[in-house]
């Protein structure tokens, strides 16, 4: 069944740009500079990418960072050890590195197409879009009180785990509850590396440790709607997606959640 | 005494000379604002001032009297005590109370920003836009914990109007605090952050 997206589309820039960047520096160094320096540079760059997935895997432990890391160490050797002396130590190793090289990109492609490492905010939004026709917008920047949710705090740090490992939001814990901030990949990394540690104008919802639920809804979320949805009414579909996904985990059925976000079908790179 | 007339009082108590203007109205049967001003070193004007803000609180009484076909004022002192006595609940009572039945909710566009405190579990104060174009100002209103907790619960522009008794149930706001309640809701109807 085709999902009724309430999104506007998103934009691949984001996704594709640090790619495309890279690309586009190799072929300069490669015109200027010749063979050597680009080959090189591009081996500095998978080792510099290999060493920030390894950074991934260890704060949020995805499995999945592990093959994106066994990939870029290998790229290192099968593309740098081309042309570079640096990363040439001979010839077989090469051609290994090249195959496991090949492996890894079946494995990423799969991983890729099964969204384990997609951030899921565009996900989020559209579940909690999805029960909502009313449009009488009504956008205000305060947090919404949702009412009580039953739920224990080690069920919660729990959950918190899960959320992060499978990029559904990131747990903020506080002396008093845990905030779940929904965000998509630049801001999620750059709270993960604690660039970043305000998420008074990100979308989150937030657990407090005597049951009660707060929901709010970024601004800059709430444009990304084609319509201007009824805002309190999507506060609360948001806060009980969440209570949803929390009492499905507790249920131990945590791969309904990664089912009914897949469901959404929303683009991979998006 | 209502709160006017004790600001009067207040006001004419508070000046530098008023304790020897005193002690001159009680020594003299009666005097006159010159008398008054040349003895305690003042201007006639600040002197007959003092003496026309004390007549008008009935401190003190007013006589013309003539002198040859000059006429002019004598004052006499028509009290042994004066006491300021302000019943605070009168101010209250005064003021235009919003009524706890009356629904209400955040106005759409309301021109004010809602901080939440540290834990993210009430408001602790409100920014409101005042004015246009250059004249354009932000008002900080810094709120109490039970005006705070009353605003986290204030339902959003387009959610159910409830009334100020549901909010204050919701947000467990004792029903002692709606004085203060009231207080803000009358400010925040001003500026037109509620409906």
């Amino acid at each position: 069944m085709q999902w009724p997206h309430k999104l506007k589309p998103a934009s691949l820039i984001l996704a594709l740009g640090p790619s495309l960047t890279i690309l586009l520096l190799f072929f300069v160094a490669w015109k200027f500079l010749g063979d050597e320096a680009a080959y090189t540079f591009v081996g500095f760059v998978f080792l510099a990418l290999a060493g920030i997935s390894l950074v991934n895997y260890a704060l949020i432990r995805n499995p999945g960072y592990l093959l994106v890391v066994l990939f870029q160490v290998s790229a290192v050797f099968a593309f740098g050890g081309r042309h570079s002396s640096m990363f040439f130590v001979s010839e077989t190793f090469t051609s290994i590195a090249a195959g496991i090289v090949m492996l890894c990109l079946v494995g990423i492609a799969y991983i890729w197409f099964t969204k384990r490492l997609k951030w899921r905010i565009r996900e989020i939004l559209e579940l909690a879009a999805a029960p909502i026709e009313d449009t009488t917008n009504g956008f205000t920047p305060r947090p919404r009180p949702l009412g009580k949710a039953d739920y224990s705090n080690y069920e919660l740090s729990g959950f918190g785990a899960f959320a992060l490992r499978n990029h559904i939001a990131i747990p903020c814990y506080e002396s008093d509850r845990v905030v779940f901030v929904a965000n998509d990949w630049i801001r999620g990394f750059l709270w993960l590396y604690r660039l970043r540690r305000d998420y008074s104008t990100a979308t989150w919802v937030a657990f407090d440790y005597d049951g009660n639920v707060t929901v709010n809804i970024a601004r800059r979320d709430y444009l990304k709607y084609k319509d201007s949805l009824s805002f309190d009414q999507l506060c609360q579909s948001l806060g009980n997606q969440f209570i949803g996904f929390l009492e499905l985990f507790r249920r131990g059925q945590g791969i309904q959640i990664i089912l009914k976000m897949n469901a959404v079908r929303e683009h991979p790179s998006s | 005494m209502d709160f006017k007339t004790a600001a009067k009082l207040g006001n004419c108590l508070s000046k530098d000379y008023a304790e020897s203007f005193f002690r001159l109205l009680v020594d003299y049967r009666d005097i006159s604002a010159s008398e008054a001003a040349s003895r305690l070193n003042l201007h006639i004007n600040t002197a007959q001032d003092f003496l026309e803000s004390l007549n008008s609180l009935n401190i003190v009484d007013k006589n013309e009297v003539y002198e040859g076909k000059r006429p002019y004022f004598r004052y006499s002192l028509t009290v042994k005590r004066i006491s300021l006595d302000i019943d605070l609940s009168s101010i209250r009572e005064s003021s235009s109370v919003q009524a706890t039945d009356q629904r209400i909710r955040e106005a759409k566009d309301a021109n004010a920003r809602f901080i939440t405190t540290r834990n993210g579990t009430s408001i602790s104060n409100i920014a409101v836009w005042t004015g246009r174009g250059r004249s354009r100002r932000e008002r900080r209103i810094n709120l109490t914990a039970a005006q705070g907790l009353f605003l986290f619960h204030l339902p959003f522009p387009d959610g159910d109007a409830l009334t100020v008794a549901e909010i204050m149930k919701k947000a467990d706001v004792d029903k002692e605090l709606l004085p203060e309640i009231q207080d803000i809701l009358e400010l925040l109807q001003e500026y037109r952050v509620i409906e």
